[in-house]
């Protein structure tokens, strides 16, 4: 193949697939979960909670903070940018990945709004 | 405790002869993996045994990832001298072996280095971290327009930079699993094995001969490491091709100097973070990430722990490294170089499904398509790298 032909067929898909990547990212929004009903075959995906902070524990690089709604209680893991400006009894919606560390759910926080 | 810790770095070191030689795969991805079991690993061992374990794997990887950056994907250079890779450049001139030394090199130097300026680091890092850390938005962004600037087709490279951007952040938004593995594979490891593919390449018998070091060039190259790679060692989503660069264009280098300066910027970029996580608790990659959750507190002990480990593990990489790229050098003319292209990128997708399914799919076949854009533009590939420095500069702007 020509590299003039493979150099268009390649801009047309990547633009092409870039606006469907970001089409399918529209319309995949991230439904509030009550943490209860969230399960393992969850785990590695995107999920959104709300809660109030019970606890915040420090660690060298990461703070991780433990948030409770009417159901359950479940650990959030966020990274160590900015001083972390919560404090206990805050209430909070939380989007981020479920993983599982010592048999526990956790959430690896991406997004946090009070 | 020796003992245990001699173990860890043998296995570590075996994890990253793994990571390091199959595309695709980045040291994070078998970090993930051994947090997973930790719960298990920790009723034999120690938070801090399995920390130098990750040290001793991240390290090594950092020196075996030079073998397939070299011996696979290289273009046809002809008439596009600009856009390959100096690694690549000496592999079609039959010095694959050459490359891989003098990389191997910058980077055993660079543990060196990093050990010589953890006391320095250590105690002016805070001080430095605190002073640009509210401008680190905005000097990624002037990083990146030095970087489009510096080309001469700027409207591509600005085009390239800002689509890889807008994809990345796509897909690192999309509720996928492992959306780095099939985006950063994609864009700079399948698109590179199809323009192998699609030039044809032939790789010329490969020499091992007695390799000149430039002894002008080490200097000038570790003393551009030393003042780049500590300044983005705390810059989020630059690595170490765009660190490289900024570094080449402080102090003028050959070929042969930017390879060891690109091995030295890579591997002190990981001595570095240990150093970071320890002054200014910032968890700069998924390795040390994964070792502040499993320490409760890093010391200064634990430090030097780590950077022994380093050292240990860089020097059974030196020797593994040499060793691989001389068996690479002699097989890369007796097999079929495209047959071998194919193969890795059957690999890349069967690992791409497996880890994120048929939206992994998807992604590795966009990104295939952007990543071959610089190629075929004749620009440099490091704009792709706007993948995670536009969702990082978003995050730090916003």
């Amino acid at each position: 193949m020509q590299d003039k032909v493979l150099f268009k067929v390649s801009l047309i898909i990547s633009v092409m697939g870039t606006f469907l990547v970001l089409l399918i990212l529209e319309y995949s929004e991230v439904k509030l979960t009550e943490i209860n009903s969230l399960g393992k075959n969850q785990l590695e995906t995107r999920v959104k909670v709300q809660g109030a902070i019970v606890s915040i524990k420090e660690t060298p690089g990461l703070y991780i903070l433990t948030i409770k709604d009417t159901s359950a209680t479940i650990p959030l893991v966020i990274f160590k940018e900015d001083t972390l400006a919560l404090e206990k009894n805050t209430q909070v919606e939380v989007i981020g990945k479920l993983t599982e560390y010592k048999k526990e759910l956790e959430i690896i926080v991406e997004k946090i709004k009070i | 405790m020796i003992i245990e810790i001699i173990i860890a770095v043998l296995i570590g070191v075996v994890g990253g002869i793994f990571s390091g030689l199959t595309p695709g795969i980045h040291t994070n991805l078998l970090v993930t993996l051994l947090f997973s079991i930790s719960p298990f690993l920790l009723a034999f061992t120690s938070p801090l045994i399995i920390s130098a374990l990750i040290v001793s794997m991240a390290i090594t990887h950092t020196f075996l990832n030079v073998l397939p950056a070299v011996y696979l994907g290289a273009p046809d250079s002809e008439g596009k001298v600009l856009s390959v890779l100096p690694g690549h450049r000496m592999l079609l001139q039959g010095k694959g072996y050459e490359a891989v030394t003098l990389t191997v090199l910058g980077s055993f130097l660079a543990i060196i280095m990093g050990i010589a300026l953890t006391p320095l680091l250590l105690k002016f890092l805070p001080a430095l971290y605190s002073s640009i850390k509210n401008y680190i938005g905005y000097l990624l962004v002037i990083i990146s327009i030095y970087m489009i600037f510096r080309e001469r087709k700027k409207f591509w490279a600005f085009f390239i930079f800002m689509l890889a951007g807008i994809f990345g952040i796509g897909v690192l938004n999309l509720n996928m699993k492992e959306p780095l593995f099939p985006l950063l594979s994609s864009l700079f490891g399948v698109a590179g094995l199809l323009i192998s593919l699609k030039d044809n390449v032939k790789i010329p018998q490969q020499l091992i001969t007695k390799i000149e070091i430039p002894k002008i060039e080490v200097v000038k190259a570790m003393s551009s490491a030393g003042i780049v790679g500590t300044f983005v060692s705390l810059m989020p989503g630059l690595g170490p091709a765009q660190a490289a660069i900024i570094g080449s264009q402080i102090i003028k280098l050959t070929d042969k100097g930017f390879l060891i300066l690109v091995g030295s910027l890579e591997t002190l970029g990981m001595v570095t973070s240990f150093i970071a996580i320890t002054s200014i608790n910032k968890a700069r990659n998924g390795a040390v990430v994964v070792i502040s959750r499993l320490m409760e507190t890093i010391t200064q002990k634990d430090l030097i722990i780590f950077l022994a480990v380093a050292l240990a593990s860089g020097l059974i990489a030196v020797f593994l490294s040499l060793r691989l790229a001389k068996i690479f050098s002699s097989l890369i003319t007796k097999i079929n170089y495209q047959k071998l292209c194919i193969a890795i990128i059957i690999l890349i997708i069967v690992m791409g499904f497996w880890l994120s399914s048929y939206i992994g799919l998807f992604v590795l076949i966009i990104g295939s398509f952007i990543g071959m854009l610089p190629s075929l533009v004749g620009i440099g590939k490091n704009h792709l790298m706007g993948c995670l420095l536009l969702p990082v500069i978003l995050f730090f702007l916003l």
